[in-house]
């Protein structure tokens, strides 16, 4: 049987298991940006999100049993072990090594795009790297609500079964977390020179 | 609306979550009239642009194509190396173990209520040999000293129905650290099991020994026209031969014991149920001689199997 795009994430496991290399492809080139994504917005390093998402198809080979169809999506079940692999690096790590600091070769954040107003871009770019820096420096368990919710837009209660809790608990910990980026942006716009465009003490007043 | 209500509202109105028309129109009616909540809507809607700017500039982002080649190439080692497994398997193998542990911890539990219904008997009877040979040496009751961690000691005094020869209490030995210790304690002649035990017929020591618990399980269960020991919080030291020996250390089992199994550590139970088993944790002396009891709260009342 030849995988094909419309064969659901369990199918392509399924096949994956039995040997199945075109599905096993599938699989991974559906789901590893939304990981890598995640993993880097969680560590802000390129090189761990890297790891983070090889190590997560690697465990999806070696212990494809750990997941239950009944119990959610692979999906979930992908963010999942991505959300475990990156709180392991953090926890050994306890750091984050900033985007500026890394050569961000997939990253389009400043980029300018053609027939784009150069200043625009600019004043854009500094904004979504104001913003990437505050969100990093978020307690690890507000960071993630803030990942899921805001940056891969998960609902609620995908968000929920990613991270093993209740919707309440993540609605609550959005609320907070959200506070909290309005206190850091400000703290980021008062006595420094606005990006322009972007008048934080103003907006976050 | 109020502020408060307003407040944790504020977050799904910026993020244009589903909201109940009725509660949107009246959140927004509220930000007009009150500039506080205005502002903190329009802080959660420049938030949430901003957050959406940082979404899409990293919309691109993904693992570069090296990670694909490391991992086709586990996949296809992977392959050659191992045989082929299906879904089906890996989920057969799953359920397999989880019946196998299952299985195992059954017999395990079946095989330690088993020794220990053997090992009561076996005191039972050679407490009972004992008893015949001289009723004097045993007292028909003796002084308890219970001390809690706290050191509070409550010692023994004489009760009206059974006058107390003079034995002094013996040293306490601690089971485990920060736990309500075990007295070492003599043996004491059950009193006559009856449908309705009242509390106050029981020796003092022996009461205050086997804590508020003891009695009040006697006591409701005697309400119940059954002299049954429910479910307790503290451990009730069980009369065997080697109840006068110091417990030093030792361990907790959890079995599934049953009813009639009690009589034979001296604990009162209800004849009607006797057929039925209980849950109960045991306290062993490292020589496996079980020397205190605690049965469970929620114990199943599970009719036993025939010839248990």
């Amino acid at each position: 049987m030849r995988a094909s795009q419309e064969q659901s994430d369990e199918n392509l496991l399924r096949l994956s298991l039995s040997g199945d290399e075109s599905a096993f492809t599938t699989l991974y080139r559906r789901r590893q940006a939304g990981l890598y994504r995640f993993a880097l917005q969680m560590c802000g390093s390129e090189s761990v999100a890297e790891d983070v998402t090889q190590e997560v198809f690697m465990a999806l080979l070696r212990e494809a049993h750990r997941f239950d169809p009944a119990r959610g999506a692979l999906s979930s079940f992908l963010y999942g072990v991505t959300r475990n692999q990156v709180l392991r690096r953090l926890e050994k790590e306890r750091a984050f090594v900033a985007l500026s600091d890394e050569h961000e070769e997939g990253s389009d954040a400043g980029r300018a795009e053609s027939g784009d107003d150069p200043l625009a871009q600019l004043a854009r770019g500094e904004r979504v790297e104001t913003v990437r820096q505050a969100v990093l420096a978020l307690p690890v368990h507000y960071r993630e609500v803030v990942v899921l919710c805001e940056l891969q837009e998960l609902s609620y209660a995908e968000a929920a079964q990613v991270l093993g809790c209740a919707v309440g608990t993540v609605r609550s910990r959005l609320h907070r977390a959200r506070a909290l980026l309005c206190d850091r942006l400000r703290m980021f716009g008062e006595g420094e020179e606005p990006a322009k465009g972007f008048d934080a003490a103003r907006c976050f007043a | 609306m109020s502020c408060q209500d307003f407040d944790s509202m504020s977050v799904e109105l910026a993020r244009g979550s589903l909201i109940d028309a009725a509660a949107r129109e009246s959140a927004l009616a509220h930000a007009a009239a009150c500039v506080a909540c205005d502002a903190r809507l329009r802080r959660e809607h420049v938030l949430s642009a901003a957050l959406g700017e940082v979404a899409a500039a990293m919309r691109g982002a993904e693992a570069p194509a090296r990670v694909e080649g490391a991992l086709l190439a586990a996949f296809r080692e992977r392959r050659s190396a191992t045989p082929q497994v299906t879904f089906e398997s890996v989920r057969a193998r799953r359920e397999a173990s989880v019946l196998t542990t299952v299985r195992r911890r059954a017999l395990v539990s079946a095989a330690v209520a088993a020794s220990l219904v053997v090992a009561s008997v076996v005191a039972w009877r050679a407490f009972s040999a004992k008893t015949q040979q001289g009723a004097s040496e045993i007292p028909k009751s003796v002084a308890v000293n219970v001390v809690t961690t706290d050191a509070n000691q409550t010692e023994a005094r004489p009760t009206d129905t059974n006058p107390t020869p003079d034995v002094q209490p013996t040293a306490t030995q601690v089971l485990r650290p920060g736990r309500t210790t075990l007295a070492s304690y003599s043996v004491r002649r059950p009193a006559p099991r009856r449908a309705t035990q009242s509390v106050d017929d029981l020796p003092i020591s022996f009461k205050e020994h086997a804590g508020r618990v003891y009695a009040d399980a006697v006591a409701s269960n005697g309400a119940q026209g059954g002299g049954d020991l429910g479910g307790s919080a503290d451990f009730v030291p069980l009369m065997t031969a080697d109840s006068s020996a110091p417990l030093e250390g030792g361990q907790m089992v959890r079995v599934q014991v049953p009813r009639a199994a009690l009589a034979a550590w001296g604990l009162p139970f209800n004849a009607e149920r006797a057929g039925e088993s209980v849950k109960a944790d045991l306290l062993l002396a490292h020589d496996g001689t079980a020397r205190a009891i605690r049965l469970r709260p929620d114990a199943p009342q599970q009719k036993s199997q025939s010839g248990n």
